[in-house]
């Protein structure tokens, strides 16, 4: 996606959230040197009026329900949106339409979006955001980062959903209006308690599409027979268009309650897969499995070392991106037996380019040769991400430390070779020593039983001895 | 003198028995020479592929966390398919002391990964990093004869790749990977 459209879905963002406070602005603001002109609208305006093809996109919403008028009433996804509170965004050849919503027994902050195709018709987008729409009026701006925005296309015609997820958005605060010229219009006569600031997206660093197959599918077959009155009484009969259910994971979850999800609940597949990888241990080179999750069932791909450069590597590389929630790898016969530094930074890797649903089961399995006895003759060593803020600074950190000037993947090998000449002297201590290194680094390190089936945390006591605590 | 009352206070930790762990202001420093030996300009050309490193030892080189002892190095290759050459490189700079496409001080003995079942008890090898750049890696450096008895390296050069990605989206290296024997040049 181009720069410049990343801007203006950055921008849609902060408007969205603009139009659910009830707060519009008429102004033009400059960001980055992109023009975003920003205006009020409503559908019963001589303006809205005349909008025929959004009209008629609008109208895909509320002929879904029995009622029409204002609020408008969606049986889709049982949402209001007010079509006469929008805020109407135009940057370049960009155009769209945000309006305040509500869902149906749902304090969630929603809006609906509507966006101008270039043969000028229109889509519809529901915007959900991780936070009530009663917190959100209390939310500080600089707090607008750590919300998670998350857009579904909605389709009529197939059942299909489409769903384009944008991460780690960038905010800059920045300081009063700006009119057509690039003038700041906010002068301390307007503003006597100080020129407002807001914050403001300047780009997104990821990008992600989805798409669910298939059709079907529940809907409230309840919709509202008032719609004065979101929220209120319903009465019976809807269309039924809903798609299917977004897969939402649990995020109240432990790391141990992830953990044991992850191995099947009694079904064995990743289980399985962890023990073929055990052989490996015994091999001059690794072997890898990838775990991902497409919305609908698990898939896993078993990895060879690049193949076009195998004479001269040894180690797997696991994919990431929106499905992986995960992978494990056999370190091979010669490799250190707990965890590497490239093991940790593949986790936070994933944990970064995962997809909303997959993201908080960020995990890697490492299996490894016992190196101090031979019964068992491998472990099975976990990693899960249980703070990625304090991840993200530890990894950044250690990076950190060597000069600008090194490449980052140089800086790994450095951080790589070193860890071997503490961990290679003494295998014995190679656990205790890994700990010493990382237990303060944003995840938990797990080891599994022989039969996989149990797993315990292992992190040092107050005296520096390893200690571990079972998963219930 | 400065440095002589900084390290009067900071540990001088010997190369080979470095655990690899930071200790600020500490130096780690090649008391027994090992890394002199390595010191050179090596050569190997068989089969139309020329490749040529230049190594040097630098002391007392600052890394923001401490100080120690390194080899730098430059290298050029050259095949049907790439000609690289990086020796202009080699001006040292101590501001940017491994702002190198070789360095380290990795020493390596029999039993460290990866292991030298041929080498002798007490032998050393050096392991450094390599950046050819396309491929980061290793350069693994054990001192052996030429069949003709001239000094030489035995050279495994190892690629890393990112533990996260697809094979297909890696760049091919300039230096593939694998053995190579490194005549050492007067």
């Amino acid at each position: 996606m181009g720069k410049q459209i990343q801007c203006v879905f950055g921008l849609i963002f902060l408007l969205v959230l603009m139009s659910c406070e009830n707060d519009l602005y008429n102004d033009t603001f400059r960001q980055k040197g992109l023009k975003i002109k920003l205006s009020a609208y409503s559908a019963k305006s001589a303006d809205g009026l005349r909008n025929t093809n959004l009209n008629a996109e609008m109208a895909k919403l509320r002929d879904k329900g029995r009622l029409a008028g204002r609020p408008v009433y969606d049986s889709v996804y049982n949402i209001w949106f007010d079509d006469e509170n929008g805020v109407k965004i135009e940057a370049g050849d960009y155009k769209s339409f945000t309006f305040p919503a509500k869902k149906e027994d749902s304090e969630q902050l929603i809006n609906i979006l509507f966006k101008e195709l270039a043969n000028g018709e229109y889509e519809t987008m529901l915007v959900k955001y991780n936070i009530s729409a009663e917190e959100f009026k209390t939310l500080p701006k600089e707090n607008y980062p750590t919300l998670e925005p998350e857009f579904k296309r909605v389709l009529y015609n197939d059942g299909y959903l489409t769903i384009e997820h944008f991460c780690e958005p960038t905010w800059q605060e920045q300081e009063g209006f700006y009119d057509d010229e690039g003038s700041n219009v906010g002068d301390e006569d307007q503003y006597p308690d100080g020129v407002p600031t807001q914050m403001v997206f300047i780009g997104l660093s990821c990008y992600y599409v989805y798409t669910f197959a298939g059709g079907g599918g529940n809907s409230n077959p309840n919709p509202p027979d008032n719609s004065e009155n979101p929220g209120g009484n319903f009465g019976p009969g809807s269309p039924n268009v809903i798609t299917t259910p977004l897969p939402e994971f649990e995020t109240d979850l432990t790391p141990c309650e992830i953990l044991k999800k992850t191995l099947g609940n009694g079904q064995p597949s990743v289980r399985d897969k962890l023990i073929s990888l055990r052989p490996h241990t015994e091999n001059d080179k690794e072997f890898g499995i990838s775990f991902s999750f497409d919305g609908n069932s698990d898939h896993y791909e078993n990895l060879d070392v690049a193949p076009k450069t195998s004479d001269g590597t040894n180690n797997v590389s696991l994919p990431t991106g929106e499905y992986f929630y995960g992978g494990a790898h056999a370190h091979h016969k010669d490799g250190i037996s707990v965890p590497s530094f490239r093991d940790i930074l593949w986790l936070y890797q994933c944990r970064e380019a995962s997809i909303t649903y997959n993201r908080k089961k960020a995990v890697l399995f490492t299996v490894t040769k016992n190196m101090i006895s031979s019964s068992p003759a491998t472990i099975t060593y976990v990693m899960m991400v249980e703070d990625y803020s304090e991840l993200e600074d530890f990894l950044q950190d250690m990076l950190g430390d060597f000069s600008p000037e090194i490449p980052p993947n140089d800086k790994i090998e450095m951080i790589m070779e070193r860890d071997a000449n503490d961990y290679l002297d003494d295998y014995a201590t190679m656990e205790e020593k890994f700990l010493q290194k990382y237990s303060e680094a944003g995840f938990g390190l797990y080891k599994m039983n022989d039969s996989l089936t149990a797993a315990e945390r292992i992190s040092l006591d107050v005296t520096g001895n390893v200690s571990s605590t079972p998963c219930p | 003198m400065i440095s002589g009352r900084m390290f009067a206070q900071s540990p001088i930790i010997p190369l080979e028995l470095w655990n690899g762990r930071s200790i600020p202001g500490s130096y780690v420093k090649d008391v027994n020479n090992l890394l002199d030996t390595f010191e050179g300009t090596y050569l190997y050309q068989n089969n139309g592929v020329l490749f040529k490193i230049v190594l040097e030892k630098k002391e007392m080189t600052y890394n923001q966390q401490f100080y120690e002892d390194v080899i730098i190095g430059e290298f050029e290759y050259e095949d049907v398919h790439n000609i690289v050459n990086t020796l202009s490189e080699l001006t040292y700079d101590p501001a940017a002391p491994l702002a190198h496409h070789l360095f380290g001080h990795f020493i390596r003995g029999k039993n460290l990964y990866p292991k030298c079942e041929d080498c002798a008890d007490d032998e050393k090898r050096l392991l450094l990093i390599f950046n050819d750049t396309q491929v980061g890696g290793r350069l693994l450096l054990r001192k052996v004869f030429a069949p003709d008895g001239s000094a030489a390296l035995e050279a495994k050069r190892t690629l890393q790749y990112p533990m996260a990605g697809k094979p297909e989206d890696f760049p091919e290296p300039i230096v593939p990977g694998g053995t190579y024997l490194m005549i050492k040049q007067p």
